[in-house]
């Protein structure tokens, strides 16, 4: 990236990030990495998405990390934000229910319910 | 039921905080942009008709400090984020850092604008090695967009920021203190006047504020005061961040609107107490702060009522405590931690915290007398109205407040010389009740100190003089047959 | 101007007065413990820690220090305030909450100001005892610190720091076990202290003292095998009175000797007679370097704080210093040479105790290099202004009418020249006195310097010797010390002759001297009283001294001379700044 040399150029920049944004038909999984998340085992958790997401060829599908969500006692926590879905919070997501997540929710399209977090927060910005 | 409402924490679990086109993409940097289009004088202004109060603990509204530094003679002036978070369970300035670096670096700048400042710094804990990682990325990548360092957006400001890390004592939080530690002299606080806004780092004019006062900023300039103003109240506008944790089933950390009331933080979104035990006390504002009782439970807090009830917001620590809690054991807790975190330099704080702690102590031990109480109030107050910095002068607010709203707890410890939780060692005893008892010998065989007799299939006896009061038959047995007296 | 009010009364203060200064100005008191403003010399101490200044300010939620808290516009100040008076008093019971109840036996009791202001407060029961800290003496040549007794006023830090850029003693270690240590935690023997006592001179308690030879002292003047000489430094007989309720400046060269001779000291001498010597030798070695080339500028070397300071910090500069020993030092080898072979005595059973203003000189009688002979050491004991008022009243002598005595021969006469060692710009003005007759070979007929008068702590002077511009340096504090050798070693000014002295307004200001509880004043009523001596004697230059005369006559052939080098004269030892 060259630097930006005016503010035009930063407000252009983010109109353009804005548009690819709302074209993209990628499934995000984001993982929240934060310290509290990481010693909860989020690290694995998030390994493990990327194997699994890998060995099922899945398209479209893009594992990211996050900082913490806020939600520790459920953690590690994997948010599934799927293109003009309302995202879905799961908690408790370690290793092993990885698998379940990825199959149910991602290949047959149902929800994992014992997994879901509460979401009791909203964003107004 | 009550939602959170997150502005602080606006990014933080949604973007991918190692990446600032994800940043952007959320209309990051677009109020730097937009302050650098106006006036030092109406940043200022947007951020003085806003309302917000330092989210460092204080509640200083942060304009007016802004305005003091910028009005504030001085060559050179300094930005400082405040990052030292050491308050014992808050990591919500950890969170921000972690999951939205950005938001901060970008609060900084126009602050660095607003004030005339060209230098930065964050000084953040050591023991954050996450958080400083992804700063350092951040600061990294911002200086590669040309969003950090000289010419900023090709205007004629330039503002750089660096990292420092802490010396790892709670009071370097203090702003004086940190300031010392940066300077590279031994971390302990000064007295104010004169405060930092005049003479701060180097002598210099300096700006410092705390990391979640920093966050906020970037949304108040892009939407401006009146949208800031609908959230909170109107002496405590905004959000506020909380970690909420203790004896609550959803622990973890909320930010919601202030003028929430504490049931609905901890009943609606922290779920309520875990095993469904009682509630009996909340914490607040950490080794700061005081306990406040169930009568309390519908005050919207704020600022100004957390410090009516004899609390504080601190940075933001919630500890929830259920029926099973001693409140002189906790106040006992907190004043240990005042204790070990003091820097020693000023008598009432060095001297008299330990002597307060030594009451506790007594007290807690059985060996008080009424007049202790006397004694522990007057001291506490003479803690209180005399110490040097923030840090001895609420010390001794978990004694005062659990004392103002439990009162008879302490005076059971004394006069009763029962600890009615069942915590205080040495005012309880582990009884075995015969009638319950198997005679398992399971309590026999986890008890540390042999203190336990009896043959199999009989009912056992704790010998008391040998017994030392560390619970493990208590947990051991499965018939109930182990009480606390 | 800022109208400020006063338990109610309006007082117009001045812009930068902070609430003890105005309240101090209006006549008001305010008991302090830690805070310590040497105007004079520039220093101030003012880490508000003691809490014990706490007053009531209208309006504010707390207490506010008084010695820190400027005055502003409208300001209602209440020192009487219940609360503040309660305040005050339980810091001071806090602070001997965690302090050896130990008055009846501390070196201090009665000069101590946590004592003074514990009585002041009426303090007669402590209901806050507890656990306490626990730490060992530390006891080197010259100090002893007790840190049981520090209440971490941060007096000594300020002086070794800021005053003196020496920089051993500083806080270490948090909250109750916050404490003053010296760096690394090592003896300060070990350390790059200097022993110029001036952490001493502030010290409010008994954390930091003289270690003291007062009982080497009454045991030998007991023995009747011993000859007990004792030499009095310059700058005692303006302090020592003090000691007794008199004024500050006034001069007692006459009862001291009498209550010297009343101890039972076999002889009573005077250090300014060493002083003299010194002079002859300083002075001849300066011309020489002057006339043939040498190192400059001559570093005067009479003050041995100041020597260990260059040796720590500029081992690279050692040859400047002038080889002259002390005058302490010169006197004791003479004392134990000459001395001895005109009394018929041996050495080893004369004994030379020196009454001093000053600490550093306990630790140079130790210096092993500069005895003149492996066998004895030329100054045996060392005892301060203090520690020989200490023995006056211990043996019941009534001072003020002891009977006035003068100082025996042949090492009791001395001129004007020798009196002003003892304050600031005196060594180099007795010094000039001597060079400037012996290089012109003419009459001084104004002695006194006037540019190296004055109680300035950094001072250069000009004098013209022959058409010569002689450039002088005058330093005290080691930290204005370090500006000129830093000067020196950066070439950016060229001296002849440097004088420097460790303590404030030099000897005057010693560590050993009674003690000034922050007020300068004080320092400069002695330098005064120490040009008056100089301006009432008849001889002024130490070449006219005519025992110095009958001593190189009679014993040491002429300066310089083998037998001088050998005696009078020492060297320096580069060490490690630690
Ligand atoms: C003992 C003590 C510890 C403190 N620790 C912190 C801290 O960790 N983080 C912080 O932002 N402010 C802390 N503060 C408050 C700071 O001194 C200062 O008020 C704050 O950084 C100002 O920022 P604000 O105006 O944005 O709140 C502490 C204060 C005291 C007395
Ligand atoms: S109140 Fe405590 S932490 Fe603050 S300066 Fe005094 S001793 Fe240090
Ligand atoms: S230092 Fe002062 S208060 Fe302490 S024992 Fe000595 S005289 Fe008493
Ligand atoms: S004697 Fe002088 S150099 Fe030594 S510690 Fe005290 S002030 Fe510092
Ligand atoms: S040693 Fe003396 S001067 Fe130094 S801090 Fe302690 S009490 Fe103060
Ligand atoms: S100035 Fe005098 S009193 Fe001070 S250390 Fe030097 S010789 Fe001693
Ligand atoms: S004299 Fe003011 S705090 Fe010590």
């Amino acid at each position: 990236m060259s630097k930006l040399n005016s503010i035009d150029e930063l407000r252009n920049l983010v109109a353009t990030l804005k548009k690819n944004d709302s074209e993209n038909k990628t499934t995000y999984l984001k993982v929240a990495l934060g310290t509290c998340g990481i010693s909860s085992g989020a690290e694995e958790t998030f390994n493990e998405l990327l194997k699994v997401i890998n060995e099922t060829k899945l398209e479209n599908v893009e594992v990211i990390k996050t900082g913490c969500l806020g939600y520790c006692y459920a953690e590690p926590t994997v948010e599934v934000n799927e293109p003009g879905k309302e995202p879905i919070l799961y908690g408790f997501v370690t290793k092993s229910k990885v698998h379940d997540i990825v199959y149910n929710h991602l290949m047959e399209g149902k929800i994992v319910k014992e997994l879901i977090v509460h979401e009791t927060h909203k964003i107004v910005l | 039921m009550c939602e959170q409402i997150r502005i602080v924490l606006r990014n933080a679990g949604n973007i991918n905080p190692e990446n600032i086109e994800d940043y952007l993409k959320n209309d990051g940097y677009l109020a730097l942009a937009k302050a650098l289009e106006s006036t030092r004088e109406e940043v200022i202004d947007i951020i003085s008709s806003s309302n917000l109060r330092g989210r460092g603990g204080g509640g200083f509204p942060t304009g007016l400090k802004w305005k003091f530094t910028m009005q504030a003679k001085g060559d050179e002036k300094y930005v400082i984020c405040n990052a030292d978070e050491g308050d014992p369970g808050a990591f919500m300035d950890r969170s921000i850092l972690e999951g939205d670096p950005h938001s901060v670096l970008e609060g900084m700048t126009i602050g660095g604008y607003a004030v005339g400042a060209k230098k930065g710094i964050i000084y953040i804990r050591a023991e954050y090695p996450l958080a400083v990682e992804r700063l350092k990325n951040a600061i990294c990548q911002a200086k590669e967009f040309g969003l950090l360092g000289e010419n900023i957006l090709g205007t004629s400001f330039s503002f750089d920021i660096e990292i420092r890390l802490g010396a790892g004592a709670f009071v370097c939080g203090e702003e004086t203190a940190l300031i010392h530690s940066i300077e590279g002299s031994r971390g302990e606080p000064r007295n104010k006047p004169p405060f930092p806004s005049t003479s701060g780092l180097w002598g210099k004019p300096t700006l410092i504020n705390n990391v979640e006062t920093f966050a906020n900023i970037a949304p108040i300039i892009l939407n401006g005061p009146d949208w800031f103003r609908q959230y909170g109240t109107k002496n405590s506008p905004g959000t506020k961040v909380f970690a909420l944790a203790g004896d609550v089933k959803n622990v973890g950390l909320v930010e919601v609107p202030m003028g929430t009331t504490l049931r609905e933080i901890i009943f609606d979104i922290g779920g309520g107490i875990k095993g469904d035990k009682k509630f009996k006390a909340v914490q607040t504002g950490g080794p700061s702060g005081g306990c406040i009782p169930i009568e309390y439970l519908d005050t919207p807090i704020d600022y100004d009522s957390l410090q009516n009830l004899g609390s504080m917001m601190g940075s933001g620590g919630m500890i929830v405590m259920d029926e099973d809690t001693c409140m002189v054991d906790v106040a006992k807790f907190y004043l240990q931690f005042t204790v070990d975190e003091s820097c020693g330099k000023c008598t009432t704080c060095r001297i008299g915290n330990v002597r307060l702690l030594e009451i506790l102590e007594k007290i807690t031990s059985g060996n008080a007398h009424l007049e202790d109480l006397e004694r522990m109030i007057s001291l506490s107050n003479v803690i209180k109205n005399s110490s040097l910095c923030g840090l001895g002068q609420t010390a001794p607010n978990p004694v005062l407040s659990t004392f103002k709203y439990f009162e008879d707890e302490y005076k059971a410890h004394i006069l009763d010389r029962v600890c009615p939780a069942g915590i205080c060692k040495n005012l309880i005893r582990y009884e075995v009740i015969p009638q319950n008892c198997q005679g398992c010998t399971a309590c026999a065989r986890v008890c540390p100190t042999q203190a336990i007799s009896g043959e199999l299939r009989k009912p056992h006896f704790i010998d008391q003089t040998k017994c030392i009061k560390c619970g493990s038959c208590y947990s051991t047995c499965r018939f109930n047959a182990i009480k606390i007296v | 101007m800022p109208k400020i009010y006063i338990n109610g009364d309006e007082f117009e203060a001045s812009e930068n007065d902070t609430v003890l200064t105005a309240v101090q100005k209006f006549g008001g008191y305010i008991p302090t413990l830690c805070y310590l403003n040497l105007k004079d010399i520039n220093i101030e101490n003012k880490p508000s820690s003691c809490r014990v200044c706490m007053v009531e300010i209208e309006g504010r939620k707390s207490l506010a220090p008084a010695c820190t808290t400027p005055v502003s516009e409208g300001l209602r100040i209440n020192t009487l305030s219940r609360q503040a008076v309660e305040a005050r008093r339980t810091a001071i019971q806090l602070l001997l909450s965690d302090h050896p109840q130990d008055c009846l036996q501390c070196p201090k009791n009665g000069e101590c100001d946590l004592q003074r202001i514990a009585s002041e407060l009426n303090i007669v029961k402590n209901p806050f005892m507890g656990k306490t800290t626990n730490y060992k003496q530390d006891i080197s040549t010259a100090i002893i610190r007790d840190p049981n007794k520090c209440i971490m006023c941060r007096r000594c830090e300020t002086m070794c720091n800021d005053f003196q850029t020496v920089g051993v003693l500083s806080a270490v270690e948090r909250g109750f076990n916050a404490v003053i240590k010296p760096t690394f935690d090592l003896p300060l023997e070990e350390t790059a202290c200097t022993f110029c006592g001036q952490c001493v001179a502030v010290c409010p308690t008994g954390a930091l003292e003289e270690d003291s030879y007062i009982d080497y002292v009454w045991k030998d003047l007991v023995n009747e095998k011993k000859h007990v000489v004792v030499q009095t430094a310059p700058a005692v007989r303006v302090a020592l009175a003090e000691e007794f309720g008199f004024e500050p400046g006034t001069i007692s060269t006459g009862k001291l000797v009498g209550a010297l001779k009343l101890l039972g000291f076999d002889k009573v001498f005077d250090t300014n007679f060493g002083a003299d010597l010194t002079i002859i030798e300083e002075a001849t070695e300066f011309k020489e370097r002057l006339e043939n080339d040498g190192f400059l500028p001559m570093l005067t070397s009479c003050c041995p704080g100041w020597i260990k300071f260059l040796e720590h910090q500029f081992p690279d500069l050692i040859e400047m210093p002038s080889s002259a020993k002390s005058p302490q030092q010169m006197f004791g080898a003479i004392v134990k040479s000459y001395y001895a072979q005109k009394a018929n005595l041996e050495p080893k059973n004369i004994t030379v105790v020196s009454i001093m203003p000053c600490l550093a000189k306990k630790y140079e009688a130790s210096r092993k290099e500069i005895n003149s002979s492996p066998d004895y050491k030329d100054v045996d004991y060392v005892l301060t202004t203090r520690e020989l008022a200490k023995m006056i009243k211990e043996a019941g002598i009534n001072f003020t009418t002891v009977p006035e005595r003068s100082y025996d021969n042949p090492l009791g006469e001395s001129t004007g020249a020798a009196a002003i060692f003892g304050r600031t710009g005196g060594v180099a003005e007795a010094a000039l006195r001597t060079t400037y007759e012996w290089l012109t070979g003419r009459e001084l007929r104004t002695v006194e310097f006037q540019a190296l008068h004055g109680y300035e702590s950094l001072r250069v002077a000009e004098v013209d010797i022959n058409g010569q511009i002689i450039k002088i340096g005058v330093a005290y504090g080691l930290g204005n010390a370090r500006k000129l050798l830093e000067a020196i070693r950066d070439k950016k000014i060229d001296l002849h002759l440097i004088e420097i002295m460790a303590c404030p307004g030099g000897c005057v200001g010693g560590g050993g001297q009674p003690y000034h509880h922050g007020n300068f004043e004080v320092i400069k009523k002695r330098i005064d009283a120490l040009n008056v001596i100089d301006r009432t004697k008849i001889i002024r230059k130490s070449h006219e001294n005519p025992y110095i005369l009958r001593l190189y006559n009679e014993y040491l052939e002429k300066p310089g001379s083998e037998k001088a080098q050998q005696l009078l004269h020492t060297h320096y030892l580069e060490r490690e700044w630690l």
